[in-house]
């Protein structure tokens, strides 16, 4: 029962959170939705504390289904790979959330705050607001240069 | 000879790795192409090799049952055959237009390669949620770091998605294994034909599957966030990822559900409002291939409706479906591309800029002119035989069910004709275009890939008949669960479930 509970709170929270905006709080969301699949399989064996698995040691009626842990092992591996990606993307993709207007596109290209490790593809954008965006991106970086050379 | 079943993922998960490692663009680029294209002779041979009956390999040599073991039998030869085809050319894309100078691209294509490959040939339910998580995870990584600015948004969407679904998968095999007590394909034969808790589980795992497969109503993630990569990837994702999950839902159904004529409706009403859904919400898009992407959308549930049939005539109607997955995988990588080398010169897809490239692009506008005709499903290209199998495997069923599903074929059909028509018409037709150089033409080098897909599609269509002939022994192959079983489990099994047929016993309840 503790179990069902247990998990029954996780894919809540989980829900809760994977509708939310934030990049951040999608990856949380995914790490409990994750968390309550691993109890799941946990669950899948036999819920009770059970003995170890070698036979020597543990009599046979007593010994746990080594199965659901093995399974168990590979699900938490690949869900932490997983919370690397996305972490990765939350980290990249700053301003890919409620930033829909195209940076390049939009009549001031400099008003924008883009993120300083955003790239822009090669083959989407005109050449005329690929050249606004990358004239954009220098006078930042000059202004920072003149902002530096200034507090010298 | 069975041993070789690991080396399909062994080889290709090494060369990964040594692409990585090498720090030649020359050596990465060759790998990357050489691998998938060795990975193509290999599943040929295994064509070959399985026509007696499946192979199979049970890893480190454990008891039926307990083991984790690999299968291939024709089927899983022959959609391997058409994955590595369209992954050679999608690499080949890649590395013409430049992709691999970025160093990861060769090593997560591999990697993406390891993971369809696992999945094609193991015959283990958990095994191939790792298998998908395999091919998934260098599948974000490409999608973070080629294509557009969008690429991001939609890429947040396509690990969301997938991994939404690959938790529920994973969900359904621990349930499965709770209730039933075996996640081994072949123990589980005829698990899905009764009634017991063990139906619920398979049910949460067609579930996502079906997701990933992009059928309605979960097909909104695949048009938003493909579009967003570039097209080599695009490419590479249109032959692999929804197929892996057709090609699932096809095993799973025979050998499993054992082609239960109780989800015949249920089938039918989700794959119709999806053939609809797909053939004309590409009408709103607005670049060539956000089009294309609700032609993936369109062509799955051509494919899939087939299961419903399957009970009354199971050979015709599933080689037909098998036929279509090979002509779409095909047929749509060749779209792709073809709209990816307008991208790379023109520096843009979207309807709205381009015009008059019929003149500017003969060559192009041929290949793309084929690829739209082959889609809709018009002569001289595999479509008009996919779309013929489609429609006289539903008319076995002979009742209402044939009706609907043969008037939405056509309906779906006629929807894919406007959509393409769309593009022709904005893209190929009108005024030329002042905003270019005059002296601005594609390079033909970057058509190549697209030709070259075009003319396995006509040669398709030309040799149908022993093209059919071979997808009737994969029909054959996926029918003879017993055989499967007797492969996997071997003589003296361990942990067969009481709810599934034991080895030996003739097909099915039915």
């Amino acid at each position: 029962m503790i179990m069902a509970l247990t998990i029954g709170v996780l894919v809540a929270g989980g829900v809760y959170l994977v509708q939310q905006r934030g990049m951040v709080r999608l990856v949380l969301g995914m790490q409990l939705i994750g968390h309550a699949a691993n109890l799941t399989l946990l669950a899948a064996g036999v819920g009770a504390w059970r003995g170890e698995v070698f036979l020597d040691r543990t009599d046979r009626a007593d010994v746990a289904d080594p199965l659901p842990q093995a399974f168990v092992l590979t699900a938490i591996v690949i869900s932490m790979a997983t919370a690397t990606i996305m972490l990765t993307m939350a980290a990249v993709g700053r301003s890919d959330d409620t930033h829909v207007v195209d940076p390049v596109s939009s009549p001031d290209p400099l008003s924008l705050q883009l993120s300083p490790i955003s790239t822009l593809g090669r083959a989407t954008v005109s050449p005329q607001h690929y050249a606004a965006y990358e004239r954009s991106v220098s006078a930042r970086f000059e202004r920072l240069r003149q902002g530096k050379e200034q507090r010298r | 000879m069975d041993i070789v079943l690991p080396l399909f993922v062994a080889v290709p998960l090494v060369s990964s790795a040594l692409a990585l490692m090498s720090p030649w663009r020359k050596v990465r680029d060759a790998l990357h192409i050489a691998v998938p294209a060795l990975s193509l002779v290999a599943a040929c041979w295994l064509f070959a090799a399985t026509a007696g009956g499946p192979l199979a390999h049970n890893v480190g040599l454990f008891t039926g049952g307990v083991a984790i073991p690999f299968v291939g039998d024709r089927f899983s030869a022959i959609m391997m055959v058409t994955t590595s085809l369209v992954a050679v050319v999608a690499n080949w894309f890649a590395t013409l237009v430049g992709e691999t100078r970025s160093r990861y691209y060769a090593s997560l294509s591999l990697m993406l390669v390891t993971g369809v490959n696992g999945a094609l040939l193991t015959a283990d339910l958990f095994n191939f949620f790792v298998f998908i998580e395999v091919m998934l995870l260098p599948s974000y990584g490409l999608i973070a770091m080629t294509g557009t600015w969008s690429r991001l948004a939609g890429g947040r969407m396509f690990v969301l998605v997938n991994l939404t679904a690959s938790t529920l998968l994973v969900i359904g095999v621990g349930f499965l294994y709770a209730t039933v007590g075996a996640v081994n394909l072949a123990a589980l034969r005829g698990v899905g034909a009764s009634d017991g808790p063990g139906l619920v589980a398979l049910g949460l795992i067609v579930i996502a599957i079906a997701a990933k497969a992009g059928v309605f109503p979960l097909h909104t993630w695949l048009p938003r966030s493909y579009p967003g990569t570039s097209a080599a990837v695009m490419g590479l994702f249109s032959g692999l990822h929804t197929k892996v999950a057709v090609y699932m839902l096809y095993r799973l159904y025979a050998e499993v559900f054992e082609l239960d004529p109780r989800w015949s409706t249920l089938i039918i009403v989700v794959m119709v409002i999806s053939m609809l859904v797909g053939g004309f919400a590409g009408l709103g898009e607005n670049s060539i291939r956000r089009v294309v992407a609700y032609q993936m959308v369109n062509g799955m549930p051509f494919i899939l409706v087939m299961l419903a049939f399957a009970a009354d005539a199971p050979r015709s109607a599933l080689a037909a479906g098998i036929f279509y997955a090979l002509h779409h995988m095909v047929t749509v990588g060749a779209l792709v591309l073809a709209s990816g080398a307008v991208e790379e010169t023109y520096a843009t897809a979207l309807l709205k800029k381009l015009s008059g490239l019929a003149r500017r692009e003969p060559l192009l506008a041929w290949v793309f002119a084929a690829a739209s005709f082959s889609v809709v499903g018009f002569p001289p290209f595999s479509g008009l035989w996919g779309k013929v199998g489609v429609v006289l495997g539903a008319a076995q069923g002979g009742d209402w069910r044939s009706w609907v599903v043969i008037a939405m074929v056509i309906v779906a059909s006629f929807g894919a004709l406007l959509s393409m028509l769309r593009v022709w018409r904005k893209v190929f037709w009108g005024q030329p275009m002042q905003r270019y150089p005059e002296e601005l033409r594609i390079k033909p080098a970057l058509i190549a890939p697209s030709a070259a897909l075009m003319l396995i599609s006509a040669g398709m269509f030309v040799l149908a008949g022993p093209l059919f002939s071979a997808v009737h022994g994969a029909t054959d192959a996926l029918l003879d669960t017993g055989s499967y079983q007797q492969a996997v489990l071997g003589d003296s099994p361990v942990g067969i479930p009481a709810e599934a047929h034991a080895p030996g016993t003739p097909e099915g309840g039915r």
